[in-house]
């Protein structure tokens, strides 16, 4: 089944299309929300209220115009980082620390596992994590950040530098029992 | 290469990521129903959120009706000095009656009183009377009332008495004997027909006092609020904020003066709804994205919808749903006057207040947005108010009031992020009983 016909089908209401679509996107919702420290007694939750958003919104999803993928994705990490701030784990004053910035070493992830690099990162602190998180590997900028998260894109620069600081650490700590690779 | 100093750095190999362990209470079939139920349209309870009026109404208005138009209760009856006993059937009921003092009168060997007055027949027709004089023997009456017997029982003709005990009575009991049983009854303070004094028994009522009072009643309240319509805030139109009151008060009628005490407690359910006619669309993703924050102009509170594919700003219409309710426990000091039955009671004092504020938003799509949490506010306020209460009918009064509420721990107008108003205005129906 395409996917301009997947949701034509759940726009109708059709349990079968609907259930195809949540278990075919489950997976990448998942490591989203586990991205950003969502704690497993809530991702039910949270999992509910996205597909829920992702239903009612698939009649303003134009196919021909952008991805789906990255459409859920996208409104997965928005309600990620609502969600977060409703249980207030993301406050403004916390992120709006000023740090100097880390040295910008250049350091080669590929050959590190993805799991493993999900688990450095979820050991982050939560400010850090989400700015990290939204940067590195969502690609938004500086600017962008600071709207989501209601902090001036210094602030967003400078929870980052404390993210690549705080992993360069753990990845050196690595490097010294001999677990993974070079840096 | 992919390193976590580029923007999107780590896109490639963690943004499309798919995790392997599943908790099983993800599933479809764990999940699947919640998500559908949440997806059906949701029917606004408005119509049923008022059903308490017209109950309520129907409930006073009923108990009023019946009360006011019903059956009245019959007063006791007790001697009128200078009336017939043959006219007052109540009277010779009592005559027939033997009540329990009137052993002592045999035992004090007091004479019952003859001076009767005639009938037009001749006959002599006893009539109670306080004095002690000799009876005479008289001839039975007509009337069902003097049906005393003229003779020792043999000659007694059974009358259409339907009283079996009184005819037990007569049976043992001669006529003169009877009437000065009577004549013996304790002393009526009242002989002339003329009198004004009232009767002892009148009197005796009145001196009984009914201190306690209960108040209970249903209304309506309206929160007002000068400044936001002073403000005048752009593309926004708020409804006023009313609703439901109810209220139980109970009250001590102080002994010194026409003064009462009142304790109760009040609540109060009362809805706002609130139009925005325009939104704050941001653009927070790549292109073709766009997620829109509404901010309520008034609170300060955020809302956001799902994301749409076509980036720009829109223009839409949402309406804010507010619940308020309260509860409230005031303390009251009321003084009355009274006027032909009527009463009105002026009330002054103080209240505790407890209030919540929870608001939801909806779209005009019918969608509803995420909600805002319940805001608290407690505090205290000068209450004043004042009470027409109708003539008092057998089980209690129907009463009227109109209450004014000024909250003194909020002094402001609408607080920017608190949506609780300071002043309030209410009528309220009910009904009040005194014991």
């Amino acid at each position: 089944m395409n996917t301009a016909t997947l949701i034509k089908k759940c726009l109708k209401g059709n349990a079968r299309a609907q259930q195809l679509l949540y278990e075919q996107y489950l997976p990448y919702v998942l490591t989203i929300i586990r991205r950003f420290g969502v704690r497993p007694a809530e991702e039910s939750d949270l999992v509910q209220e996205i597909f829920i958003a992702v239903f009612q919104g698939l009649k303003r999803f134009d196919p021909n115009k952008g991805d789906l993928h990255h459409w859920i994705r996208g409104l997965a990490i928005h309600k990620t980082i609502a969600f977060q701030r409703k249980q207030q784990r993301l406050r403004a004053e916390e992120l709006m620390i000023s740090e100097q910035s880390a040295r910008t070493t250049t350091i080669d992830l590929s050959h590190f596992d993805a799991e493993y690099l999900l688990e450095l990162i979820a050991q982050l602190p939560v400010g850090a994590r989400t700015v990290f998180n939204l940067y590195v590997v969502d690609g938004y900028s500086h600017e962008e950040i600071g709207k989501m998260l209601d902090i001036s894109p210094v602030g967003s620069r400078s929870q980052l530098s404390r993210a690549k600081k705080l992993l360069r650490k753990a990845l050196e700590a690595q490097k010294i029992k001999g677990h993974y690779g070079n840096i | 290469m992919e390193t976590f100093d580029q923007q999107g750095g780590l896109n490639d190999k963690l943004g499309r990521h798919k995790a392997k362990d599943i908790p099983a209470g993800l599933s479809w079939e764990q999940m699947g129903p919640k998500i559908r139920a949440e997806l059906q349209p949701k029917t606004r309870r408005r119509l049923l959120f008022w059903w308490w009026l017209p109950v309520g109404l129907s409930v006073i208005l009923s108990t009023g009706y019946l009360s006011l138009f019903g059956d009245t209760t019959a007063l006791g009856h007790f001697p009128v000095p200078g009336q017939l006993l043959a006219k007052n059937p109540a009277v010779a009921e009592t005559a027939t009656e033997m009540p329990e003092e009137i052993p002592v009168a045999k035992q004090t060997g007091t004479s019952p009183n003859t001076d009767y007055p005639k009938a037009k027949d001749g006959t002599m027709i006893p009539v109670a009377s306080p004095k002690l004089t000799e009876i005479k023997a008289i001839e039975p009456s007509k009337s069902r009332a003097a049906s005393i017997p003229s003779a020792p029982s043999n000659d007694i003709k059974d009358r259409d008495s339907g009283v079996a005990s009184t005819e037990k009575i007569r049976n043992n009991l001669s006529e003169p004997e009877l009437l000065s049983q009577i004549e013996v009854l304790p002393p009526q303070a009242v002989i002339s027909l003329d009198s004004t004094t009232p009767h002892l028994e009148v009197q005796k009522t009145q001196a009984v006092r009914h201190p306690w009072i209960v108040e209970a009643g249903m209304g309506v309240a309206f929160h007002l609020n000068p400044d936001v319509y002073g403000m005048k805030l752009p593309n926004t139109t708020i409804d006023p904020l009313s609703g439901l009151a109810a209220s139980l008060r109970i009250g001590y009628a102080l002994p010194q003066g026409p003064y009462t005490l009142w304790v109760g407690i009040d609540l109060e359910e009362l809805v706002q709804r609130e139009r925005l006619q325009e939104a704050f669309p941001i653009q927070l993703y790549q292109p073709n994205t766009v997620d829109t924050i509404f901010r309520n102009t008034i609170t300060g509170e955020t809302f956001s919808t799902t994301t749409d594919s076509i980036p720009g700003i829109r223009r839409v219409n949402i309406q804010q749903h507010s619940t308020f309710r309260s509860w409230s426990v005031p303390v009251l000091l009321g003084r009355t006057w009274s006027a032909g039955g009527w009463q009105l009671e002026g009330r002054a004092g103080i209240d505790l207040n407890l209030s919540s504020w929870q608001s939801g938003g909806y779209l005009t799509e019918g969608y509803e947005l995420v909600k805002a949490n319940t805001q608290y506010q407690a505090g205290w306020a000068v209450r004043l108010e004042g009470q027409l209460l109708l003539p008092p009918v057998r089980s209690g009064r129907l009463f009227i009031r109109g209450g004014y509420r000024r909250s003194l721990s909020q002094q402001q107008g609408l607080v920017p992020g608190s949506p609780f108003r300071p002043e309030s205005i209410g009528m309220t129906m009910g009904w009040r009983v005194k014991w």
